[in-house]
């Protein structure tokens, strides 16, 4: 078929050429770097969190003068002072309810996922349920998930399982949908690429349309991250003996609302740690979708 | 099918396709017949939207002709034909780094292909002055670097035609001389069956040892012209100054018909 490469003759030449100019490249470019720190670096990083941090207290201060000053009745609104008071005081309460609700979160999170790629995958595959499924479920996301949330009570009962389908049933969607999209959007030409070279059926989904889906397929675990919260205390306020959305309902009920506002602040850090562990997980599997040749060693060896 | 066909290894026999549009049909391809001989590097011309790319296409085996017929070979092109296509968008994997990039022929092949050509591929890799870039991904590569490393792929499949569709349209006058030589020595090295498409006439004349020059839609050849002269004295030869200003010829002559 093809002749065998003529090693010997045709490479001496290009390999001295190489070596003189790579060296000097690589200068150029570190002294590029320490000139200017580009976006992103830790030259950017102290700014990034010093503002938002700086404007939260600034926040605080002006919450806690207006209780104080104003005289404001602690049923109505608490003074922060009072909130932090109360989280340290009750730890160990806020600590059993904050467990509660993030078992729930992750459980019906790792389900909504789970459906939504399976759904995803099969309605790709599988044109006419694709054809007869996708209004339904556009639809189905007409209906307020309130709406659902007392018929999973009577279904599921008060315990876990209720809380882990209503952030299923949340989930899921957005996570079908970006499954579906990722693996249908695939660059054509890339698909007639891998014809031209003989790829098999596996091939072309193995080797080209998941890893094609995974930016669209990360996408809809972001938005599931921040849904499957919303979900856990949605199933929470509707029925339950334990979570943090119980506790901020029977707090609010009793008046202390020091506490409702405690119960909100260790909901926080749940989706915001769910979101970091999903961008973590991106990061480290999809470690091409944030460079540019500006991450190029030898930026200046063009061409 | 007689010998003196067989000989060819890349063949279009009265090749004709339509396209259906809102308007009715319109003719992409009016008959055209083509046949190049192996080793041969033929340089497709002619003006924009005049069915080059659905030819190279057709050849690849991307979409099926209405008229006419393809032979590699002399054959009918069987599932897996012997065709390297290349296009101008570079059409790299994001995904995977320039290493992996240039060694996804071989190892859609099987896992021993991809083994059996690492050594070929790192040879190209420095050919080609990408040494020291196979960990980079195709986004922190330069547009030049980034169509090296589809050619290497290409040239990794092992499949002894390739049609190249512009592969250098979007690149600087400069980088694109490069990658020409770079080309021209792998077809010597190599001595692959080429079909170049091109709208850039120079282009053509740089490197083809044979052009064609295709009219304005419905696309059939209308001149051909053979090439002589050894690539190194191209650039210095009034004799290629004459054929660029005939083929301009012919191709302005057809647009205004």
């Amino acid at each position: 078929m093809t002749p065998e490469p003529r090693t010997a003759s045709s490479t001496a030449e290009p390999v001295a050429s190489i070596r003189t100019p790579a060296p000097a490249a690589g200068g150029a470019a570190q002294a590029r770097r320490s000139a200017a720190p580009p976006r992103g670096s830790l030259g950017g990083r102290p700014g990034r969190w010093l503002y938002p941090l700086a404007l939260i207290a600034v926040l605080l201060i002006g919450w806690e003068a207006t209780v104080r000053l104003a005289a404001i009745p602690r049923f109505v609104l608490p003074a922060p002072s009072l909130i932090g008071l109360t989280l340290v005081e009750k730890w160990p309460v806020f600590l059993g309810h904050t467990g509660v609700t993030l078992l729930e979160v992750f459980a019906g999170g790792a389900l909504g996922i789970l459906v939504g790629l399976v759904l995803g995958v099969l309605m790709f595959f599988y044109g006419v349920l694709e054809k007869a499924l996708y209004p339904l479920l556009i639809a189905s996301q007409n209906v307020p998930v309130f709406a659902v949330a007392p018929l999973l009570v009577v279904w599921f009962g008060y315990g876990f399982a209720s809380k882990v389908v209503m952030a299923a049933v949340i989930v899921f969607f957005p996570v079908t949908v970006a499954v579906l999209d990722g693996l249908a959007r695939t660059d054509p030409d890339l698909i007639r690429l891998f014809r031209t070279m003989g790829a098999s059926p596996g091939q072309m989904l193995w080797k080209l349309r998941v890893p094609a889906a995974l930016p669209s397929f990360f996408s809809g675990l972001r938005l599931s991250a921040i849904y499957s919260t919303i979900g856990a205390v949605i199933g929470e306020w509707v029925g339950a003996g334990a979570g943090l959305g119980y506790l901020m309902l029977s707090a609010n009920a009793q008046l202390r609302v020091a506490e409702v506002f405690a119960a909100i602040l260790c909901l926080t850090p749940i989706g915001l740690v769910l979101l970091g562990l999903v961008a973590l997980v991106e990061r480290w599997l999809l470690p091409w979708q944030r460079l540019t040749p500006e991450d190029s060693d030898l930026v200046n060896l063009e061409p | 099918m007689n010998a003196g066909t067989s000989a060819a290894a890349l063949e279009a026999v009265a090749l004709t396709k339509s396209y259906a549009s809102r308007a009715g049909t319109y003719p992409v391809l009016a008959g055209v017949t083509l046949a190049l001989a192996p080793g041969e590097f033929v340089g497709v011309l002619g003006p924009s939207g005049g069915g080059k790319s659905t030819l190279l296409n057709i050849l690849a085996g991307l979409e099926p002709p209405d008229g006419g017929q393809v032979r590699i070979h002399g054959r009918p092109p069987g599932a897996r034909p012997p065709i390297a296509y290349m296009q101008q968008k570079d059409l790299l994997l994001p995904w995977r780094t320039l290493w992996d990039n240039v060694l996804l022929g071989p190892e859609l092949e099987s896992p021993h292909d991809r083994v059996r050509l690492e050594p070929k591929a790192r040879e190209l890799v420095r050919q080609f002055r990408l040494e020291g870039f196979a960990d980079h991904y195709p986004a922190q590569l330069s547009g030049g670097m980034r169509q090296r490393t589809a050619l290497i792929r290409t040239l990794l499949c092992e499949r002894n035609i390739l049609l190249l569709d512009e592969p250098f349209g979007a690149l600087d006058a400069l980088t694109r001389r490069r990658l020409h030589r770079h080309l021209l020595r792998v077809w010597r090295e190599f001595g692959q069956t080429v079909l170049l498409v091109t709208h850039d006439v120079e282009e053509a004349i740089a490197l083809s040892t044979r052009i064609v020059v295709l009219s304005a839609r419905p696309g059939r050849i209308v001149d051909v012209f053979p090439l002589d002269v050894p690539h190194e004295l191209r650039e210095r030869t009034g004799e290629t100054l004459r054929l660029k200003q005939r083929i301009l010829e012919v191709l302005e002559g057809d647009d205004d018909a």
